[in-house]
């Protein structure tokens, strides 16, 4: 029984449902009709037949009330088989040679432009400002701290992907509007693009839609390791908005029209109340769990469990007399390990770390780079780099700052410390080997 | 806004106005141009959906009545003049064109 059907990858656009005609006829003449098509999922059902010629036909409607277009189709010969988001599939009645469904091609342009591309072009122009947001970090250089979180990462990579896409979505509807309205001065039919170009348009979107999905989840997945809470007070809007969204379709469906406008301001005025204050709490919520000034016993432990330099590194015993400390850990796929700790202890000194594991020495280099650019204001001098064993380092004098890279690894240290004793450099030298506190 | 919309009249527009002097469904007004006509003008469900839906906004038709699901329109006074405008005009082109083709509309 399964053998008399098959299930197809259906990826066409709505601005290809011409082209959709076309192939359903040619399905109809290898011998597979369409049964119907998955209304969420990009599959349609075909059922096996004789090879035969069937005429089908398919148009944009996009009022709610369907039921007497439907109807008038029917009375004129087409057979209703399946919607597909704006898409209406018919085929010709048996023994019937039906009319169009369309005779008028500046009415059915009017349809598919404020059916279609009207719709279309605002996501476009919304996502304008987001676009250049993206191009930014590629026309002045990127910030190389984008490297150490999942979901900035995540951007950077699918910044190319995304300009690409909305540019290109931008220039195919625009140029579908430029061939309509030719079309109608012309008195011809509206565009019919090819059933190829239509299928690769298809497979583009997709493949574009699946790789930011699958992007964007390993990329929380990621990022929810490096701060679960973050994550969770970050998602808080997007759910407020899912809700939101769904509360207004059920409303648009079960409502009468008088009361559907009242309900649906209603519903658009608490999301809006709901959503900013969701919005202020994330922002105070991840400023709050960014700023772990807070000392506690638990920052210095793990601080001692990790390739950082504390006081006591460098002086031994140091006591307990802590003013502050700060702790902070991440990883994302070019920085495999980082960690960041602070610390100062009254009349003894500060010291404050900033360690990176890259992935790789090149992803290293950006980010030694990335640290000197930003320091770059401060007064800074090379130091011969086998003084630490390492492949470079720079000591900027006025901070006392000292940055060091070996291999995958760089080093950038503050604080109160003379970097340049014996003592200091044996210290230095274990971390960027790897062998400190930890093998120990 | 309804004048300047429907200024000049197309074909199939003229004929689903014509067709709905009576009362009469979708699929009436369809059958009734073709045969008006003698198949020379045909609309199409969605033409003449769409159509009847900017009708009915402009308040050009106005529907009267559903039977079986079926919606029945007709025209409306300001419809009417509309149609009836159209009409003169299209008799005046008729009329101006005589003055260079006589009464032999076959030549």
């Amino acid at each position: 029984m399964t053998n008399h059907y098959k299930t197809i990858f259906w990826g066409f656009l709505t601005l290809d449902y011409k082209a959709v005609q076309g192939y359903l006829e040619e399905m109809a003449l290898k011998g597979y009709e369409l049964v119907s098509i998955h209304t969420k999922l990009p599959f349609a059902k075909f059922k096996k037949v004789t090879p035969q010629k069937i005429r089908f036909y398919v148009d944009i409607f996009a009022q709610e009330e369907q039921g007497s277009y439907l109807g008038l189709c029917e009375d004129s010969g087409w057979q209703f088989i399946c919607s597909k988001g704006l898409m209406k599939i018919f085929k010709a009645k048996e023994n019937c040679d039906p009319i169009p469904i369309q005779t008028d091609v500046e009415t059915e342009r009017k349809i598919v432009q404020s059916a279609v591309i009207n719709k279309e072009i605002l996501p476009l122009i919304i996502l304008l400002p987001l676009m250049f947001f993206f191009l930014n970090d590629y026309l002045y250089g990127f910030d190389y701290k984008v490297l150490l979180s999942y979901t900035q990462t995540m951007m950077l990579f699918l910044a190319p992907v995304f300009i690409g896409f909305t540019v290109l979505s931008t220039l195919y509807l625009l140029c579908y509007i430029l061939k309509a309205r030719k079309a109608v001065k012309e008195e011809r039919s509206l565009p019919v693009p090819s059933i190829r170009s239509a299928k690769l348009r298809g497979y583009l979107f997709y493949t574009y839609t699946v790789i930011i999905l699958i992007t964007v989840i390993f990329s929380f997945i990621g990022e929810f390791g490096n701060a679960p809470y973050i994550v969770l007070i970050a998602l808080a809007p997007g759910l407020v908005g899912i809700l939101a969204g769904l509360s207004l379709k059920k409303l648009r469906k079960r409502i009468d029209k008088k009361q559907r406008v009242k309900k649906i301001v209603l519903v658009c005025i608490v999301s809006i109340i709901a959503f900013s204050v969701l919005m202020v709490l994330t922002l105070m919520g991840i400023s709050y769990l960014s700023i772990s000034d807070h000392e506690s016993p638990e920052n210095r432990y793990r601080a001692a469990n990790s390739p950082v330099l504390m006081l006591q590194d460098f002086y031994g015993e140091v006591g307990n007399d802590y003013r502050y400390s700060s702790f902070r850990e991440s990883k994302s796929p070019f920085v495999k390990e980082y960690y960041n700790y602070y610390e100062g202890i009254r009349d003894v000194g500060r010291i404050s770390t900033e360690y990176y594991k890259a992935a790789n020495p090149f992803v290293a280099g950006i980010i030694y780079e990335g640290i000197v650019e930003e320091n770059a204001k401060y007064e800074s001098q090379n130091i011969e780099a086998k003084v630490f064993e390492a492949d470079k380092v720079m000591y900027f004098s006025k901070l006392n700052m000292l940055l060091i890279s070996k291999d995958e690894v760089v080093l950038f240290l503050e604080g109160d410390i003379d970097f340049f004793t014996e003592k200091s450099k044996d210290v230095i030298k274990e971390t960027l080997a790897g062998q400190g506190k930890l093998e120990e | 806004m309804a004048r300047e919309q429907f200024k000049t009249l197309t074909e199939q527009m003229y004929y689903i106005l014509l067709s709905l002097i009576e009362e009469r469904h979708g699929y009436g007004i369809m059958q009734n141009i073709s045969e008006l006509t003698k198949g020379r003008v045909v609309v199409g469900a969605g033409t003449l959906y769409a159509l009847l839906s900017r009708f009915e906004k402009e308040k050009i038709i106005v529907q009267v009545k559903e039977l079986e699901r079926k919606k029945i329109y007709k025209l409306t006074d300001k419809g009417y003049r509309l149609l009836k405008d159209e009409y003169l005009r299209l008799n005046q082109l008729i009329s101006d064109g005589k003055a260079y083709f006589g009464g032999d509309s076959n030549d």
